[in-house]
């Protein structure tokens, strides 16, 4: 893609988040969610190929559908309440349909159909780009409602980790499984909203780092499906080693960073009095945690029948560049230890 | 009772129908089901569920519902493979008799129940409707999977490279036509081809034929911006003939299946040049 137009498109996604996070008025954090569709709609275009088409016209309705929703509910907010505050959104009716509207930007079940078939439509870079920062401006606004539904969130927050897993268990390409991936992640941040919406956002920010990993391992390997995926011992051997820890840590095994998250909401549910809660979203996460394991058996735990000929491709140098990998692998794995001081700073 | 046996009676009979309420006309029509409908419809309905808890129960042994390791180990794989009638219903025959040509295509069993045959004659007189002016095509296409309930279903390729048959041709260049899935992006009749030249006579031809030298048409034509077959949701397969010789033709099938080539490492075969450069 020309440089200029790609230049304008990133920083029209930044703007829109940016804009979203600094407004307090319905309009104006509508229009940042907005922007950074029409950013993105020509980052997922760029490939002339039927199914990026595919991708970018289900992601456009359905993101569309969602601010036509969020606008509308806002709007009804203002005429019956007459202000536009964010933070003050007290009719159940608004309230209700924004959360709905919110649950279909970001893909949470059961408004979740959209997300698997536009990811796979997707390359890498750009599906990276929808699963992490097309995720910061909805729930900006997500953190700052004031939920008159307990109820509602916690249908969806555990149909989506039961649809998460139960979903990903028959795919065979990464990039339906990270999206699957991805809504199971969405359920437990939004169990947890309305009792702690730090917990809620440092879930979110952990998944980022775990999503980033991930991602970037995949982009490496050049690998979308799992076969591919098998033969990545070829390619970068050492990275081929940490991957089971980058997926357990999404998994949310200890002693990775991925448990963090888990073990405070999981905390914070019982503390709440909804251990049924808790045990069916724990119950939920061994469903992911299947299939994260099944990638770590393709990847690292199985050598696959292959016909190397040539120079095997770990001996030549990698043209992508591996210090953000480095850096968010040592993030998914190590910073588990750091969750007093990441308690204190939720707490204080 | 008909309609006009009740203009024939006594009025006083009319009237006395509409105090006491009594119908005037039995009921023409049975208001019963034949009963092979029904057993047809609850037979349909145990299909679709069969079919619902064969899916919900595939996922617990591995995805597509096969074990990981089976899904990783698979080479080859026969994706149709003609040893029986049902195996014919998968398969549509159409010819140019659709638009008013005069070419006819039919499909049977082959000798011993073992393959396909599909033959028939080519005519490419083009109908005359006064705006067709090329015509003369036969063609034979599979139908698209269906999940329960009717829903699509795609076949997933992506493990795989290279498309493989055994035929029996008459010596014609036919063409494959593997169709992806286009419901979303609008373009119906965008088609991916390339082409199969058999060598007629008696032996068996095993053709092997690369995902990477498929290019892209639409309609017939072939597009300017291509790029590769995405395998992970293929509709339909397809053959072709439309060489223009008029006579009568045949290809006998013995199976068509998917391998994965691994000294076969081309993505795509065709460049793609750099139209509208800037200077």
């Amino acid at each position: 893609m020309n440089p200029y137009i790609l230049a304008i498109l990133l920083f029209g996604l930044g703007l829109g988040t940016t804009i979203t996070f600094a407004s307090s008025h319905w309009l104006l954090a509508w229009m940042g969610l907005e922007m950074n569709t029409l950013a993105i709609i020509p980052l997922m275009t760029q490939h002339h190929h039927p199914r990026a088409v595919e991708a970018t016209t289900k992601y456009f309705l359905t993101q569309a559908t969602a601010a036509a929703t969020l606008l509308f509910a806002s709007v009804t907010n203002a005429w019956l309440t007459g202000q536009w505050e964010i933070q003050q959104i007290t009719h159940p009716l608004p309230s209700t349909m924004i959360t709905l509207a919110l649950a279909l930007k970001i893909g949470l079940a059961p408004l979740h159909a959209w997300l698997p078939e536009v990811l796979q439509g997707l390359d890498l870079t750009t599906g990276l780009i929808l699963s992490t920062w097309q995720k910061l401006a909805p729930f900006a606004l997500i953190l700052q409602l004031q939920p008159s539904s307990s109820t509602l969130l916690i249908i969806l927050g555990l149909t989506s980790t039961l649809i998460g897993g139960w979903g990903g268990l028959n795919q065979t390409q990464l990039r339906k499984i990270l999206a699957y991936s991805s809504i199971a992640h969405l359920g437990w941040m939004i169990l947890v909203l309305q009792f702690s919406p730090s917990i809620t956002l440092l879930t979110l920010l952990t998944y980022f780092i775990m999503t980033f990993s991930t991602f970037l391992v995949f982009k490496l390997n050049e690998s979308t499906n799992i076969n591919t995926l098998a033969t990545s011992w070829a390619k970068a051997p050492a990275l081929t080693a940490l991957m089971p820890l980058i997926l357990l840590s999404l998994g949310g095994l200890p002693p990775l960073t991925g448990f963090m998250p888990k073990w405070l909401i999981l905390q914070e549910l019982t503390k709440q009095g909804l251990a049924p809660t808790a045990t069916l979203a724990a119950l939920s996460a061994l469903l992911s945690l299947h299939f994260y394991l099944r990638l770590s058996y393709a990847m690292t735990l199985t050598i696959s029948p292959n016909n190397l000929t040539g120079s095997t491709p770990w001996r030549l140098p990698s043209t992508q560049l591996t210090y953000p990998l480095a850096t968010s692998t040592a993030m998914t794995i190590c910073l588990l230890p750091l969750t007093p001081a990441i308690s204190a700073l939720l707490t204080s | 009772m008909s309609l006009p046996r009740i203009t024939h009676l006594p009025s006083g009979r009319l009237l006395s129908t509409i105090l006491h309420h009594q119908p005037l006309l039995p009921s023409i029509i049975p208001l019963t089901v034949p009963k092979r409908a029904v057993i047809q419809g609850l037979e349909g309905i145990k299909k679709h569920f069969t079919l619902l808890k064969k899916e919900f129960t595939d996922r617990w042994v591995g995805p597509e519902g096969k074990p990981i390791v089976e899904h990783m180990l698979e080479q080859n794989r026969v994706v149709w493979e003609f040893r029986g009638p049902e195996s014919l219903r998968e398969w549509t025959v159409s010819s140019d008799r659709e638009i008013g040509g005069h070419s006819e295509a039919y499909l049977k069993l082959g000798r011993n129940n073992n393959t396909c045959f599909l033959y028939g004659t080519l005519s490419s007189t083009p109908p005359r409707d006064g705006e067709t002016r090329y015509s003369g095509y036969c063609t034979m296409r599979s139908k698209q999977p269906l999940a329960s309930f009717d829903r699509k279903k795609h076949h997933d390729w992506s493990s795989f490279n290279t498309l493989q048959l055994r035929v029996r041709g008459d010596g014609r260049p036919w063409m494959i036509n593997v169709s992806a899935e286009t419901y979303f992006s609008h373009q119906k009749d965008d088609i991916y081809c390339y082409f199969l030249y058999t060598r007629g006579g008696p032996y068996w031809q095993d053709v092997k034929i690369p995902f990477s030298k498929f290019f892209l048409t639409h309609r017939g034509r072939v597009q300017d911006d291509q790029h590769p077959v995405w395998l992970d949701k293929v509709n339909t397969i397809g053959f072709t003939l439309g060489d223009k010789a008029d006579g009568p033709f045949q290809l006998e099938i013995d199976f068509i299946g998917v391998c994965k080539d691994y000294a076969h490492t081309e993505e795509f075969a065709y460049e793609a040049y750099k139209r509208n450069p800037e200077v």
